[in-house]
């Protein structure tokens, strides 16, 4: 390392340095079991990952579906499953990393 | 960013700054997955702490898995479920859960980053996840279906985020709906199978199937 920001814990052991890459949050944005729409979201690149979680958890089977996501550009699209009464209500989480 | 800190990578991105809040590890254990006997033959974990924002969990594991969902009770969440595939006979998982930084650690040394907002973005007295690569591959799109992933190597024990892993196909033949879920399996440090494997059946609920042609594979790893 010849440069950058190195952190280390009290034992001394490193725990970030200027390699690695975490995760930092872009975008987020609560998805209604019903709706399928897009959006444009600045920073969106080939550098982000994204994820649709399912935050409606059944006690019983079926689990529902989440929304799926896909990206183009700049721009997200998230569609609602089909059916609505197995359609859950979803989390959208895009985050940087390298 | 007008004002305050800012470190970059050797990939000349930002790592930290006040625009950016970074994901942390809250929580980690290990847990047995219990062998595979039908479509609800889950497992639930239950965190030590509730979240406001839903955490990104990461696994560790030589067989099948796939989340299903995050539990919640009100609004916040408590756990998290997944399920293995219909071959499996029990197996451990080691997991972590990450959320933007939240709560102040108690270390009394260090380094602290704040946004404009006063929102702690950084805590060197936190322990962060380290994504080591994210590889883009296509769905399997029938059945029993597999691809083989590679990823970066030289990184002992990866951890793979099953957060990002997106789908679960239905196809309805004869009025039952045939789920199949996405599930990833380590193959070795440095390659990840997934499959798609039908777990369960159900009233029809429609034809057709419910994946994306492609989605990404997140490799992760705790130490720097």
């Amino acid at each position: 390392m010849s440069y950058g920001l190195k952190i280390f814990n009290s034992s001394g052991t490193a725990t970030l340095d200027v390699s690695n890459r975490l995760t930092r949050l872009l975008y987020e944005r609560d998805l209604p079991y019903n709706e399928s729409s897009s959006t444009t979201v600045t920073g969106l690149d080939s550098d982000c990952v994204y994820f649709a979680i399912n935050i409606e958890s059944g006690a019983t089977a079926p689990e529902k579906f989440p929304h799926l996501i896909s990206v183009s550009g700049t721009t997200v699209t998230w569609t609602a499953f089909p059916n609505s009464s197995f359609a859950a209500n979803t989390k959208l989480i895009i985050f940087k990393y390298k | 960013m007008a004002f305050g800190f800012r470190a970059i990578n050797d990939n000349n991105e930002v790592q930290i700054d006040g625009t950016y809040t970074n994901h942390l590890i809250v929580e980690s254990g290990s847990y047995t997955q219990p062998a595979f006997s039908s479509g609800t033959s889950w497992k639930d974990v239950t965190f030590s702490n509730t979240y406001t924002y839903p955490p990104i969990i990461f696994t560790r594991q030589s067989y099948y898995l796939s989340l299903l969902s995050l539990t919640k009770s009100g609004s916040n969440f408590t756990g998290f479920r997944t399920l293995s595939d219909t071959g499996s006979t029990g197996f451990t998982v080691d997991w972590y859960a990450c959320v933007p930084s939240e709560a102040i650690s108690l270390e009394n040394w260090g380094m602290r980053v704040w946004n404009e907002s006063s929102e702690l973005v950084f805590d060197s007295g936190r322990n962060y996840m380290k994504i080591k690569d994210a590889v883009t591959f296509t769905t399997p799109s029938s059945a029993g279906a597999s691809v083989t992933v590679n990823t970066v190597g030289g990184i002992t024990s990866p951890y793979v985020c099953l957060s990002a892993l997106q789908g679960r196909a239905f196809i309805t033949p004869g009025g039952f709906s045939i789920y199949y879920y996405v599930l990833a399996k380590r193959n070795t440090d440095s390659q990840w199978q997934i499959v798609i494997n039908p777990v369960y059946q159900f009233t029809a609920i429609g034809n057709g199937t419910w994946l994306p042609p492609s989605q990404q594979l997140i490799i992760g790893s705790i130490t720097a």
